[in-house]
């Protein structure tokens, strides 16, 4: 156990390391830096030149990459190019609203497609599970900011009653939540009610249910242990696809995170800003996906990792 | 044997992991009865999967004969015929769909926008089921430093944010169309990779792997000939599943403004979101356009998976 630990904290030291690589490439993607920085007017070779070397661009590429991750392991990305701040600072005040919207939309994510999949498991062709099986198809099939235009429509255009853009009360956040965590739910619904079904088809459940076992006890404490360990082992995903989704549903209702950020940097070609960003979320993710996986053992004592 | 006969057939041999449609396939060989008719036999008795391939098969040809189907020119302005509400909503007669900001007729460029949202998603799923396949065959096949370095690329992709990465790609080198087919490619085969990966680690355990490497058989041969015939069919189901992802991706981009052409779908949700509260079927249609598609690739990817084998249903 402790070896497998150990192995998959070195193979996330791997992946972090990969994500600062292509995170300290990014800036080099628009081109040479250094014309970017200098205003057209005032560009003389010269001038290129003292700033190529002031800024350290001219050194060896595996010297800027150490450099790089040193100061980025102090908490120094560079400044922003557009707004001459730190870039690490301007990234970090965005994250709350990006967060707030985030664990709102997987909260519900799984709050509801949890309990829907096992209703549908177990009410396995009534209207019930009918009705979830369509919601989680159709959840698959519609492009999350559409349902976000069309929820401004309706909520916020016709009936009124919720705010369509920006972020501030309560209710600013139900429409971007809701939309961001569509997805989520959806797959949600689905793996739990493929897994339930699946497990509920097993050996050991006739088997408990000829003792006779209570259906109550049979579903809770026997099938649901092992019929939820798929839906858990692909929540570090989730977080990931929430993360890429908050880009686009950020930028449908104006909500000022690290998403609208993120697009509104790439377009003002403001790298310092996306290497931070691509390093944070890319973190995030890869610390989800530790944490899943090391819960995985707990949950799953019939897994040995040679 | 009849077409029925052959689909039992391949019923039959639900029983070999993965390998379904590949043995159909070598049955009906047998009984000189092709793989095409074994398959569209199965097909046909599916409600839902033959809906499905209907559906994408309808965009498919609006996308080809667009021109022909098409009432105007998706790019032609007319601006004193803007914002005209659907035909049925009070409109004119001759733009069935209305027209958007700048009096461009809306169902022409529906119909004009699946050529973009076709051809991004087939050619796109094309280069990534190859890389995808090449790097899943080899890293199961050699194991070992090969499979920790393929994995461990494969881990990194994926912990990136997808559609950062493609924005921040799409935007520097710009939106051609060539660009955003070469960089869905190349980002998004790691799904294969881990199928198919996972698929050779068993079938290499297997007697007639053994067997060709007893009579002596070169180890490319035993590779491309007996591995990748019984691990490609699951990789081929998640392939129909992410053209619904690979459109939704693209309009999203073209949503943001990283179109490779002046009519495409996510652009005009784009100016849907943006006259919103005036001009609602601005956002509807082109919406609706995309659900219907990817409903459609839903519908028929799913059938393929339970076909390729039902086991996979929980994991994609």
């Amino acid at each position: 156990m402790a070896a497998y630990i150990g192995r998959r904290l070195l193979q996330t030291l791997v992946v972090m390391f990969g994500v600062s690589l292509f995170a300290f490439f990014i800036i080099f993607l628009g081109g040479d830096p250094v014309q970017f920085l200098i205003p057209i007017e005032h560009s003389t070779p010269e001038l290129i030149d003292e700033v190529r070397r002031e800024m350290g661009f001219a050194d060896p590429l595996y010297v800027q990459y150490g450099r790089f991750v040193y100061k980025a392991a102090h908490g120094d990305f560079g400044r922003s190019w557009q707004m001459r701040e730190p870039a690490l600072g301007v990234v970090l005040s965005r994250v709350p609203a990006t967060f707030q919207l985030g664990a709102t939309a997987l909260a519900l994510a799984v709050l509801v497609g949890v309990p829907c999949g096992i209703i549908a498991a177990i009410r396995r062709g009534s209207m019930a599970d009918l009705l979830v099986t369509w919601l989680a198809t159709m959840g698959r099939a519609v492009p999350n900011f559409w349902l976000g235009i069309m929820m401004i429509l309706v909520f916020g255009v016709m009936l009124q009653i919720l705010p369509i853009s920006g972020r501030g009360s309560v209710w600013h956040l139900v429409m971007p939540a809701l939309v961001l965590g569509l997805d989520a739910a959806a797959t949600q619904m689905r793996l739990v009610r493929a897994s339930l079904l699946e497990v509920l088809g097993l050996d050991y459940i006739r088997t408990a249910r000829a003792k006779g076992v209570a259906e109550r006890v049979v579903i809770w404490r026997h099938a649901l242990r092992n019929a939820l360990i798929p839906p858990v082992t692909i929540l570090g995903l989730q977080v990931a696809f929430i993360f890429s989704g908050s880009v686009i549903v950020e930028q449908v209702f104006a909500w000022p995170g690290l998403g609208r950020l993120i697009v509104q940097s790439i377009f003002r070609k403001d790298m310092p800003i996306v290497q931070v960003s691509v390093i944070l979320l890319g973190m995030v993710v890869a610390l989800m996906t530790l944490a899943v996986d090391l819960l995985y053992t707990v949950i799953d004592p019939r897994i040995t990792y040679d | 044997m009849t077409n029925a006969g052959a689909g039992q057939g391949a019923g039959g041999a639900v029983d070999d992991a993965g390998a379904v449609m590949w043995t159909a396939g070598r049955r009906a060989q047998a009984a000189h009865v092709s793989v095409a008719r074994v398959f569209i036999g199965r097909l046909r008795r599916s409600r839902v999967g033959t809906v499905g391939f209907a559906m994408f098969a309808s965009v498919l040809m609006a996308a080809a004969l667009a021109p022909l189907i098409a009432p105007f020119d998706p790019r032609e302005i007319v601006l004193e015929r803007r914002f005209l509400p659907p035909a049925f909503a009070g409109g004119l007669q001759a733009h069935l769909l209305g027209t958007d900001q700048l009096g461009r007729d809306i169902f022409s460029q529906i119909v004009h926008g699946a050529r973009i949202s076709m051809a991004i998603s087939i050619l796109s799923v094309g280069g990534s089921f190859t890389i995808g396949v090449c790097v899943g065959v080899l890293a199961g096949f050699f194991g070992r430093s090969v499979d920790a370095v393929l994995m461990r690329w494969v881990d990194i992709m994926q912990s990136l944010p997808s559609l950062v990465v493609l924005l921040a790609l799409i935007a520097v080198i710009g939106p051609k169309l060539s660009t955003i087919i070469i960089v869905f490619a190349f980002t998004w085969w790691g799904g294969y990779a881990r199928i198919v990966r996972g698929e050779v680690l068993s079938v290499r355990r297997k007697e007639f792997t053994e067997a060709a490497r007893a009579i002596g058989l070169h180890e490319s041969r035993i590779m491309f000939r007996h591995i990748l015939p019984n691990v490609i069919s699951s990789a081929m189901a998640l392939a129909a599943l992410s053209l619904g992802t690979i459109i939704i991706a693209e309009s999203a981009l073209s949503y943001l403004g990283l179109s490779a052409d002046v009519v495409s779908w996510g652009r005009m949700l784009a100016a849907g979101r943006e006259f919103v509260v005036t001009a609602w079927w601005l956002a509807l249609f082109p919406g609706l356009a995309i659900v219907y598609t990817v409903l459609g690739v839903v519908f028929f990817g799913d059938w393929l998976r339970d076909f390729v084998d039902p086991r996979l249903r929980g994991r994609f």
